[in-house]
C-alpha cells in the first residue's frame, strides 16, 4: 500500500515537472538537471573511462550550482611506471584509479532558448587509489594506497534543449597531483563528456 | 603544468568575467557559500601543490567582505615527498576604492586575517627509512590583496594572493648533503616560517543575515 503511495507520488510529481515546463524551452530559473553518462579523459599518456554523472540547479537563468561526480572504470594502460614522476621498481605492476569530485557555479550564456552554451570553474578533489595488477611471485612490493587529491578544474560545454532531455558534450581540464611519500601521480587530464540529460522545469 | 600557468588561467577566467552583466546584489548582512582551489608557491622548502576548499563570506558593510573559509592544500618538495596543510581561518576583505563590492567593475580589496594550520610532512625513497613529521600545529597570520567581480546579482569571483605566516614549530625538507636524498626536519623551538598562497574562489550570496 506504502509503495502504490510512494510510486503515485512520484508519478504525479514527475507530471507535475513535465506539464509545467511543457512550454518552456531551455535553460531556465528553477530549473533542476540530472545528467548521467559516459566520459573519457586523457592526461597525455592514457586514455581513461568513466562513469559520469551531475546534478545542477539553475539559481537564476544564467548561474546553475552545479556537483559532477566521474567515477573511473580503468584505462588503456595498466601501468603506473608511465605515469608518476619517480619511477621505482617497487612501481612495476601496479594500476591506478581516479574517481572525482567537483562542485561550483557553471555560467550559462543562452537561457531560454532550445542552443545554449556554458563556461565552469570548478574545484574539487581526486581519490586515488592505487592497487597491484600484477604481483611477482605473489608477491606486492608495493602497498595499495589510497589518497585524497585537491584538484583545479575549468571547462565549457554545448547543450540542445528539449521538453524534458537534453543532449550536451563538455570538456575541462583538471589540474592537481598526488603525492604520498614514495612517488607522485601527476592528475594534469582533459576530460569529455557527452550523451542525454533531463531536465525539471 | 605548472602552478604559474593556472594562475594564468584563473586571471583569464577573471577577465572573461568581465564580459558578463553585474548588477549590485551586494550589501552589509549579505552570506554568501563559495568554493574555492588554492595555489600553494614558495615555500621556504620548494614545496608548490594545489588546494581546495569551501568557504561562507559575511558582508559587514559596502567596502568590508569577510570569508571564513577551509583549505586542504597538497604540495610537493622539488624532490619525492609530500607536504599537508589544512588551513581553517578566516580574513577581513576591505574595499577601499569606488562604492565598495557589488560594483560593476573589478573592485581591489586589501586582506588580513588569522588562521590554524595542521602540516604534516613525509618522504621516503625506495625502501629506505621513512620520515614523517607528524601532526604540526600552528597559529598564522595572512596579509595580501586581491580582486572581486561579480557576475549576476548573486555570484562573485575572488583572486587574491596572501603571504601567510606561521608561529609553531619548523619542519620542513632537507637535502642530505652525503646522499642528496630527501629528509624531514623537525626544530621543536617555535619559529616563523612563511608561504605564498594565491587563492581562486566563487561564492554564491543567499540571503541577508540582517533583514
Amino acid at each position: 500500500m506504502m509503495q502504490r503511495k510512494g510510486i503515485l507520488l512520484l508519478l504525479a510529481l514527475v507530471l507535475g515537472f513535465s506539464v509545467s515546463g511543457w512550454s518552456q524551452a531551455g535553460v531556465h530559473k528553477n530549473m533542476v538537471q540530472v545528467q548521467g553518462t559516459f566520459g573519457v579523459g586523457n592526461n597525455f599518456h592514457e586514455w581513461k573511462y568513466y562513469v559520469y554523472g551531475d546534478l545542477g540547479f539553475m539559481a537564476s537563468d544564467h548561474i546553475e550550482i552545479n556537483g559532477v561526480i566521474f567515477a573511473n572504470l580503468g584505462s588503456s594502460a595498466n601501468d603506473l611506471t608511465g605515469v608518476a614522476e619517480y619511477i621505482s621498481p617497487n612501481l612495476f605492476g601496479q594500476d591506478y584509479r581516479t574517481h572525482s569530485l567537483f562542485f561550483g557555479p557553471r555560467y550559462h550564456f543562452m537561457p531560454n532558448q532550445p542552443f545554449d552554451v556554458y563556461a565552469l570553474v570548478q574545484p574539487g578533489v581526486t581519490l586515488v587509489h592505487t592497487q597491484t595488477v600484477q604481483s611477482v611471485g605473489g608477491f606486492a612490493a608495493e602497498p595499495a594506497r589510497n589518497g585524497l587529491a585537491p584538484v583545479f578544474s575549468v571547462g565549457g560545454g554545448l547543450a540542445y534543449y528539449g521538453s524534458f532531455f537534453h543532449l550536451f558534450g563538455e570538456t575541462r581540464f583538471v589540474a592537481g597531483g598526488y603525492y604520498n611519500e614514495a612517488y607522485s601521480i601527476p592528475l594534469n587530464e582533459i576530460r569529455l563528456a557527452f550523451g542525454l540529460g533531463f531536465n525539471f522545469n | 603544468m605548472s602552478l604559474q600557468r593556472l594562475l594564468i588561467m584563473a586571471v583569464m577566467v577573471m577577465g572573461m568575467g568581465s564580459l558578463l552583466p553585474a548588477q549590485g546584489f551586494y550589501q552589509g548582512g549579505s552570506f554568501a557559500l563559495g568554493v574555492r582551489n588554492t595555489a600553494n608557491l614558495f615555500t621556504e622548502d620548494g614545496s608548490a601543490g594545489i588546494g581546495a576548499g569551501g568557504q561562507f563570506k559575511i558582508g559587514f558593510g559596502p567596502k568590508v567582505n569577510t570569508e571564513w573559509f577551509y583549505d586542504y592544500i597538497s604540495s610537493k618538495p622539488a624532490d619525492f615527498g609530500f607536504r599537508q596543510d589544512h588551513h581553517i581561518g578566516w580574513s577581513v576583505q576591505f574595499a577601499p576604492f569606488k562604492q565598495g563590492y557589488g560594483d560593476k567593475a573589478f573592485v581591489p580589496y586589501f586582506l588580513g586575517g588569522q588562521c590554524f594550520d595542521l602540516t604534516r610532512l613525509r618522504t621516503q625513497r625506495s625502501n629506505g627509512p621513512l620520515y614523517d613529521s607528524g601532526q604540526i600545529f600552528s597559529a598564522a597570520v595572512q596579509v595580501g590583496v586581491g580582486v572581486s567581480k561579480f557576475i549576476g546579482p548573486r555570484l562573485e569571483l575572488t583572486l587574491q594572493g596572501q603571504y601567510m605566516v606561521h608561529l609553531g614549530k619548523d619542519a620542513h625538507f632537507h637535502q642530505d648533503e652525503i646522499t642528496g636524498l630527501n629528509e624531514v626536519e623537525v626544530h621543536n623551538e617555535t619559529s616563523l616560517a612563511g608561504h605564498l598562497l594565491f587563492t581562486f574562489s566563487a561564492n554564491y550570496y543567499l540571503f541577508n543575515l540582517w533583514k
